[in-house]
């Protein structure tokens, strides 16, 4: 099998960004196709924008205002996946009022296409996590987790794959140790397993076995430790075959999606948002629509801002 | 017809098997802020949310205090965590009905980093407390005393009353007092945290084989209660820094 690597370009997709040319002829002419990721991590029951009273983020946020946002991205893309990196739950009175209801509940109406589990997301019990898992529209997805001991057994999926165009998605997440974090009594026998052997396992089903064109993991590890606990920033250089982290659990506000090498050498991004739905990530995708043979051009991908 | 069909099926997997994946040639990114500026929202969630609302804020609009400052968050010790570990060391006292030495909170615990000026609501308790943590005792020996503020020190600082130390440079506990005596690794001394701490949360697994004398209260209601009492006083919230806890 001729697997190409992830950003990297054909050389005619090259010729054409050798020109300077931004895809958008090429998107016209059908030789690129755009997928746009959009996606938040840590949302944390902020139901309405903070309050304005005098702190650090009064007035942002708010789902009502990122349903039109996303609404207004929607209307314009043909290809948009809505992401989630888990922490869902827990920060207002909505979550101990309501349990998570209505977070699930906007969530469907946004139309989410996956999420994981954050720490977080445990804070209402095991029972509670698995009615809310019933009642989303869209799945959880979690490969390092064991609940075949849990009223979470057959509701948490490993991973989905998605299609858009066609451009195949594979969806995974993986989550935080939960003990010395999460009460006991809340994550019950949840049993948690290494991320990074089974981040491997599941991205090398995901490109090699499931052919996904884009494998993207959803996870709630957190950005990066000044110590050797596992990270965002571990996970992509110590596997292979995944091309996007979408990060949390450290509420880290990044100006731009990072870059690093994997275990071989290519090229994985990250990014994490934030929290509190302060900010929507948006990352697009133009995929060599035409010419789908590997070539060996090994020049890196480009990255343009968007203009929003 | 069958035989056709299952040349065909043999056709299709010969072609899956010769594609190639598909490759990103470029990506584009933003952080989209979700400001005023946008102004716009979307009137149908916005629908969707106003009951839960409604119903939420007639409970938690419920005005408790009313602060002369913005009390923050910090390390290694702040006016914000100064507030409530003194209120828990004192409804410790209350609950547990003995003699409390020292109260402490995992800094992660309190999950709003600023208190706003202005008056202090019901919802904003639950915003700085959302977990239902209770408020439990532990009576430890000097080693775990010990212990215990050398894996506060090496947090960097958390909320803390009854007590003052000082952060060595290889983060241990250095020139503690205990209720403004000299630490003294011969005595027991009662200990003020949540049930979460106490049973090992934050990886403080030594705790775990102590017995907990229970009180039943969430944090959450003893700051509640708190605020409550301030307020009866007459008074408004106000706290500041003392140097309980520095950095050498």
């Amino acid at each position: 099998m001729n697997r190409k690597e992830f950003i990297q370009r054909s050389s005619a997709a090259a010729a054409l960004l050798g020109l300077g040319a931004f895809p958008l002829e090429a998107l016209a002419a059908g030789e690129l196709m755009k997928l746009t990721i959009l996606h938040t991590n840590d949302q944390h029951s902020r139901i309405d924008p903070f309050p304005m009273d005098g702190t650090k983020y009064q007035g942002l946020g708010g789902f009502a205002r990122r349903a039109e946002v996303i609404r207004q991205i929607r209307a314009k893309e043909k290809h948009v996946m809505l992401l989630d990196s888990g922490d869902i739950f827990q920060g207002t009175p909505y979550f101990n009022k309501y349990h998570g209801e209505i977070e699930i509940r906007l969530m469907n109406d946004m139309q989410y296409d996956a999420t994981t589990i954050g720490n977080h997301d445990f804070d209402g019990g095991l029972d509670n996590l698995a009615l809310r898992m019933d009642q989303a529209h869209f799945p959880f997805v979690n490969a390092n987790y064991g609940v075949n001991h849990t009223p979470l057994k057959g509701k948490l999926k490993e991973y989905k794959i998605f299609k858009k165009g066609r451009v195949r998605i594979g969806v995974f997440g993986v989550g935080i140790e939960m003990a010395g974090l999460v009460a006991k009594n809340m994550y019950g026998d949840t049993q948690y397993n290494d991320p990074i052997t089974n981040a491997n396992r599941i991205a090398n089903i995901l490109r090699h076995d499931e052919n996904c064109d884009l494998v993207i993991c959803l996870s709630h590890l957190g950005f990066k430790y000044d110590n050797p606990k596992v990270s965002d920033e571990v996970l992509a250089k110590s596997t292979m075959n995944i091309d996007l982290i979408l990060g949390g659990h450290t509420h880290t506000f990044f100006d731009a999606p990072l870059t690093y090498n994997n275990a071989e050498g290519k090229t994985v991004l990250v990014n994490q948002v934030g929290w509190a739905g302060i900010c929507l990530g948006q990352i697009d995708f133009y995929f060599d629509h035409k010419n789908r043979k590997q070539t060996g051009n090994n020049s890196p991908i480009k990255i343009v801002p968007i203009n929003s | 017809m069958r035989k056709s069909g299952y040349i065909y099926i043999a056709a299709l997997l010969l072609l899956a098997s010769c594609t190639t994946r598909m490759t990103p040639v470029q990506y584009s990114a933003a952080e989209r802020r979700m400001t005023d500026s946008l102004k716009g929202f979307d009137p149908r969630m916005a629908a969707t949310i106003k009951p839960y609302r409604d119903s939420m804020e007639a409970e938690m609009n419920q005005v408790l205090v009313v602060s002369d400052t913005v009390l923050t968050k910090q390390m290694p010790e702040s006016d914000l965590g100064n507030l409530l570990s003194e209120i828990l060391l004192q409804k410790a006292e209350k609950y547990g009905k003995r003699h409390v030495d020292v109260a402490m909170i995992n800094f992660g615990g309190i999950r709003l980093p600023q208190l706003p000026k202005g008056n202090v609501t019901r919802g904003q308790a639950f915003e700085l407390m959302p977990f239902d943590n209770l408020l439990v005792l532990l009576e430890l020996n000097g080693d775990l005393t010990q212990q215990l503020f050398d894996r506060m020190a090496g947090a960097g600082g958390v909320p803390l009353a009854g007590a003052r130390y000082v952060i060595s440079k290889d983060k241990k506990a250095i020139s503690i007092t205990i209720q403004g005596k000299p630490f003294d690794p011969s005595k027991k001394y009662v200990i003020a945290l949540s049930d979460y701490l106490a049973n090992g949360g934050e990886k403080l697994d030594m705790l775990k084989p102590i017995p907990q004398i229970e009180t039943g209260v969430l944090l959450r209601d003893i700051f509640i209660e708190g605020f409550k009492d301030i307020n009866a006083r007459g008074e408004h919230l106000k706290s500041i820094k003392d140097g309980r806890v520095t950095a050498e």
